[in-house]
């Protein structure tokens, strides 16, 4: 009798925080990244364009539309592979060698493959965020964790310099991709990176493991964590899909979210540190994430590493759509309800096949009526808000724009 | 040249050569590295020219200038460059002592330059007798160009013509003979988004065409060979175990030295192979990175670019090649007899079975979205040999917006998704996609979208040494070159016009389909090693 009380007891409170929380608009966490706008034509002028990303201005006109999404948020890409948007020291050797031939310097297309945005006038990135600040909103990095976004022209200085310290499959095969934390020096640039980032204020740091250029155990054979595993199992390492392998792995990704995290609490104010990853299932799919982003993300969040989690995407049922999301969205609550924010997506991209495109197809709704229904079970499961991956040029609809600038403002 | 940079550099190159004697079960016996070298900047790619008159770039500017070096006395000459935003690259000699360069000056905004027509690309120039020439004129990147030992040719690598966001860059050549200075391009070199060659250089005979080749951001540089004079998918002379780029022909063609870097290296190195047999072997030149060797006119030494300092600086090193006499890779593989295992039947009744190689023939599943499956084939489990597709399809049409329609899909136990299976992306190309042992997705894309309505031919293949092809009727063959095919045992299922529970499908798709494992004899074969240098010796 005494217990269920106290589960009563328990049951109400968590009620009442629920209700709390539901009775705050959700922050609305916009995503950018100026180059996606490089290209978009002015349909006023032919063969013109409508954003001069390599500038201020077009940097402002560009937030001026993200913020068409009621966004309170907005968090800024700094690199896409580890090409720099901004005034990097760090990655700045041979940047201007757009004809660097290792990294294939790939097609012709206009405006994308000219920009020079090591080169601004201002540095953008720094600008952008003093921008949003001025506004009053939250600013802050959308860092892809990656050294290269899926092409070889992507490919930073660091990486190109540094083949010692590349991954390596089981075979013994390097592979470029992206440096190994396992190497005290590879670590040790990652966070001089990030301290460029904490040098522009930043009041929130997004670590997107899911934009990781392909990187996961399968290519961490690399010999401090190979001799990491003999030395404590006394065995080879087995297959890249054996979980203990990606789990002995995400020791190494565990301690950098360690070095990060002590390295933001030295930073005044203190910066928030996301995390990100994509198609979250039942459960929180700690196993499916362990093996794709070589991150225990539960253990992340009770080890109070983090400050909140950011569910890109979740992989609902196409029978039951809004049914299931719930499902999986209360699921990541339970494992993260007191220990930190959590985020779910109003995801525009469709390239997971999980975004509003998809749900609009699955149910028969507009997208506009589908972002109102994720609003909903985002604040019914006392989430604190919901993420924007990516906001490009008219990619948020009219529709789903007004769903989310109302939820912004609602009072 | 001051005489205290002089002896700092010698210093810096005893330290050097304590580290960089000959090894013991080499073939290189190598001298004392020399900084040839001093001062601000980097100093990198370095040409050695018919003289011995070394030109090389440099960065002290915060662009890209060229020098040109005369080692006999350490007098330098600027050849181009100065202003932060002129980037004056790769230069090559040609035989009577003129350089090829490539040249960028950007300016201004991108929105702004690239509507106005402003001259803000990457393109070729002659540097002859004082005078520079434009060689060629585009908004694209023209960049590693090298001349070809009777001066008449330049080889260099070009992105004009790649639109797509993770196209590579493809091999060109340029007629120095010719006043308009027409350029050919190779586009069925890497053709694939993702693919890129660069480096391209002509042997001393000029009858073998050598570059450097990534197939996909994920793989690594190997080395290529294929005929200068019928360019086509080369043989690779480097395995992806190694990344491998910047190759330069010694002067008597025998030996090749480029930058090369493999499991436990402690970065880029410089590393010489005899083609002929695969010997191979690393340069030792101490501490830092080690990249871009070129020879000297006589072949006896190399010059090379080394960060050991901090900055990239300008080494020479004496050589002295004495590889084993017996080949290193002496075992050829036997190719595979072709046979059929499976092929798609049409029956009486207008449905659909699928036929082993005994005839036995299995009935067909319905689909949703008018796919058909078959349940448990027998026929496709070609295990780890060689398997080939081979088929007609037809394209009605593609629905907007979809990212796939898929002809055919094969799965197996080992991974949900298919383990092979011909699609048509969203561009319209055709792709082929396989799986390697380690459930990764690869595939090979077709380098011109398909035309609605008409039927073409195709077949494709995938071996163990990684080599996914394909050719489809009336367009280039498309090539790559990635990991073996995962084991394909225990085939679950196989799909045709839709994926598994019907996703994906296509409005039309085969209207003939075989497997099976080997090469078909029709298939165009690639020149072997061995017949390459048979054609050089002719």
């Amino acid at each position: 009798m005494k217990q269920m009380l106290n589960g009563l007891i328990v049951g109400l409170l968590a009620c009442v925080a629920v209700a709390e929380q539901g009775d705050k608009p959700l922050e609305i966490m916009a995503l950018v990244d100026h180059y996606d706008f490089a290209a978009v034509g002015d349909p006023q002028k032919p063969g013109h364009y409508l954003y001069d990303t390599e500038t201020s201005e077009g940097c402002a006109k560009i937030l001026d539309h993200v913020l068409l999404t009621g966004a309170q948020t907005v968090l800024w890409r700094p690199e896409s592979g580890s090409m720099m948007r901004y005034h990097s020291k760090e990655e700045s050797f041979l940047i201007r060698r757009g004809m660097d031939k290792r990294r294939m310097i790939l097609h012709q297309e206009p405006v994308y493959t000219w920009v020079r945005y090591g080169e601004s006038e201002v540095d953008l990135i720094n600008y952008s965020l003093g921008l949003i600040r001025e506004r009053g909103l939250c600013c802050g990095f959308h860092w892809p964790f990656e050294e290269t976004h899926w092409a070889g022209w992507t490919f930073g200085p660091y990486n190109l310099e540094h083949p010692q310290y590349w991954g390596m499959t089981r075979e013994g095969v390097p592979w470029s991709g992206r440096t190994s934390l396992a190497f005290p020096e590879a670590m040790a640039h990652k966070m001089r990176v990030a301290d460029e980032l904490m040098d522009m204020k930043p009041e929130v740091i997004f670590i997107d493991t899911w934009r990781n250029g392909g990187w996961s155990p399968r290519v961490e054979y690399v010999k401090p964590q190979v001799d990491r595993w003999k030395a404590r199992y006394g065995t080879e390492p087995p297959p890249p899909n054996d979980l203990k392998w990606c789990e002995h792995v995400s020791e190494t990704i565990h301690e950098w979210y360690r070095l990060m995290r002590a390295r933001m609490d030295k930073q005044n104010p203190r910066p928030r540190l996301l995390v990100g990853f994509q198609l979250v299932g039942r459960g929180g799919s700690r196993d499916a994430v362990l093996r794709n982003c070589g991150i225990d993300w539960p253990k992340l969040v009770e080890d109070k590493l983090v400050d909140g989690i950011v569910v890109m995407g979740v992989a609902w049922d196409r029978k039951r759509p809004m049914e299931s999301t719930r499902e999986i969205y209360q699921d990541v609550m339970d494992m993260c309800r007191g220990k930190c924010q959590v985020f779910f997506p109003v995801q525009a991209y469709n390239f997971t096949r999980v975004g509003l495109e998809a749900y609009a197809g699955a149910t028969g709704l507009s997208e506009g009526k589908v972002t109102e229904e994720l609003l909903k079970i985002t604040r019914e499961v006392g989430a604190d808000g919901v993420v924007l991956e990516v906001v490009d040029h008219e990619n948020y609809r009219p529709d789903v724009r007004k769903a989310l600038w109302d939820e912004a403002h609602r009072k | 040249m001051q005489t205290k940079q002089m002896l700092l550099g010698a210093i810096a190159v005893c330290a050097l050569a304590c580290m960089g004697s000959a090894q013991e079960g080499t073939w290189i016996q190598q001298g004392v590295p020399t900084q040839l070298t001093f001062g601000a900047g980097n100093d990198v790619e370095a040409a050695v020219g018919p003289d011995g008159r070394i030109a090389y770039e440099n960065d002290a500017g915060g662009g890209l200038e060229i020098f040109i070096l005369d080692p006999a006395s350490g007098n330098t000459q600027k050849l181009i460059g100065g202003a932060p935003n002129v980037m004056a690259a790769y230069p090559a000699w040609t035989p009577d002592g003129g350089i090829v360069y490539a040249l960028s000056r950007p300016t201004g905004t991108a929105i702004i330059q690239v509507p106005a027509g402003g001259d803000i690309g990457c393109n070729l120039w002659l540097w002859k007798d004082g005078a520079h020439t434009r060689l060629t004129k585009g908004l694209w990147r023209d960049f590693t160009p090298s001349v070809s030992p009777d001066g008449k040719k330049v080889w260099f690598t070009t992105s004009r013509g790649r639109r797509n966001v993770g196209d590579g860059s493809h091999l060109a050549c340029l007629d120095l003979t010719d006043p308009e200075h027409k350029v050919t391009e190779f586009r069925n070199i890497a053709c694939s988004g993702g693919q890129a060659a660069v480096s391209p250089v002509v042997s001393p005979r000029g009858k073998l065409l050598l570059w450097a080749q990534a197939d996909g951001a994920f793989s690594n540089w190997c080395l290529q060979l294929s005929l200068e004079r019928n360019v086509e998918k080369g043989q690779q002379l480097t395995k992806p175990v190694m990344s491998c780029y910047a190759p330069r022909w010694s002067p008597d063609g025998r030996y090749i030295a480029f930058t090369g870097f493999r499991k436990g290296d402690d970065g880029w190195g410089v590393w010489i192979m005899e083609p002929r047999t695969g010997n191979i072997a690393k340069v030792e030149t101490g501490k830092g990175n080690a990249k871009s060797p070129c020879w000297t006119p006589d072949g006896k030494a190399l010059v090379y670019e080394n960060n050991a300092t901090g900055l990239y600086k300008l080494y020479r090193i004496d050589v002295t090649l004495n590889p084993p006499a017996v080949s290193a890779d002496e075992t050829e593989e036997v190719p595979l007899e072709p046979k059929t295992t499976g092929r798609l039947v049409r029956q009486d009744d207008g449905s659909y079975a699928w036929q082993d190689e005994n005839g036995k023939l299995l009935n067909s599943n319905e689909l949703r979205n008018n796919g058909i499956a078959f349940n448990s084939p027998a026929g496709i489990d070609f295990k780890r040999n060689t398997f080939f597709l081979k088929g007609k399809f037809k394209i009605n049409s593609l629905a907007k917006g979809a990212n796939a329609a898929i002809l055919v899909a094969a799965y197996y136990p080992f991974n949900p998704n298919p383990a092979w299976q011909f699609f048509v992306d969203g561009n319209s190309r055709f792709r082929f996609s396989s799986r390697t042992p380690e459930g990764q997705y690869t595939d090979v894309v077709a380098q011109q979208p398909i035309k609605l309505g008409v039927e073409y031919d195709i077949v494709a293949t995938h071996a163990p040494d990684g080599h996914l092809s394909m050719l489809i009727s009336g367009q280039p063959r498309a090539d790559m070159q990635v990991d073996p095919p995962a084991e394909l045992v225990g085939a679950k299922l196989l799909t045709f016009g839709t994926g598994i529970n019907g996703v994906n499908p296509v409005d039309g798709g085969l209207t003939a389909f075989e497997c099976g494992v080997g090469i078909p004899k029709d298939f165009p074969r690639i020149k072997t090693l061995k017949e390459l240098f048979e054609e050089e010796d002719k």
